[in-house]
């Protein structure tokens, strides 16, 4: 027989989830259309903001979907032994310009791994880098501990 | 942001923008903050002076 326990995550726990993790799945929403891209991320566990450099061409459909500060939703999931362990974050992503960025806020991009220019086969200048920001509404986490039994 | 003191031209994905000196510090410790790449005192450009 298998048996499962849930439990929901604290908030410390959550952002020691997503501190350190790196990268995530996120979702867009336009219409009634879905969008979902691994992406790689940092985060600030003070602000609870995530930051995030997302690469795009100019005929993308990344694009299309971020032209207008879309609803998101960050998915970072991670599975250990018998423990599954999900956050889930939920807002609106929002441009973020270079100029305007605090000292604090470089040396946070500056945590965020670099993107995967290696799989483009454009050069770095011919690629429309953004950085966005997360500033999540909701923020939730759960882990789900499974208990197999070895005789089944 | 202060007054700018330099303009910073990424020597990798060419992005530009002015900074100050505390935006200054930060990008040579942390890199470029639009790709990643190092950042170098050649890639901080003071305004010439006439």
């Amino acid at each position: 027989m298998t048996t499962k326990r849930e439990a929901e995550m604290s908030a410390s726990a959550i952002d020691a989830f997503l501190a350190r993790h790196e990268t995530g799945v996120l979702s867009l929403a336009r219409d009634d259309a879905p969008y979902a891209i691994p992406i790689s991320y940092g985060y600030d566990e003070d602000t609870r903001e995530t930051f995030l450099r997302l690469v795009s061409t100019v005929d993308s459909e990344k694009r299309e979907f971020l032209g207008s500060d879309p609803d998101a939703r960050l998915v970072v999931y991670e599975e250990d032994g018998e423990a599954y362990t999900s956050v889930v974050a939920v807002g609106t992503i929002e441009r973020v310009d270079p100029a305007e960025l605090t000292p604090e806020r470089i040396a946070q991009y500056g945590e965020t791994r670099r993107p995967l220019f290696e799989i483009w086969a454009d050069g770095k200048p011919d690629l429309d880098i953004q950085l966005y920001r997360l500033a999540p509404d909701r923020l939730t986490g759960r882990t789900i501990t499974v208990d197999r039994d070895e005789g089944e | 942001m202060t007054t700018p003191t330099h303009t910073f031209v990424c020597p990798e994905c060419r992005h530009s923008f002015e900074v100050d000196d505390a935006m200054r510090e930060a990008l040579l410790e942390a890199g470029c903050v639009v790709c990643g790449a190092p950042v170098v005192d050649a890639d901080l450009t003071a305004p010439t002076v006439e």
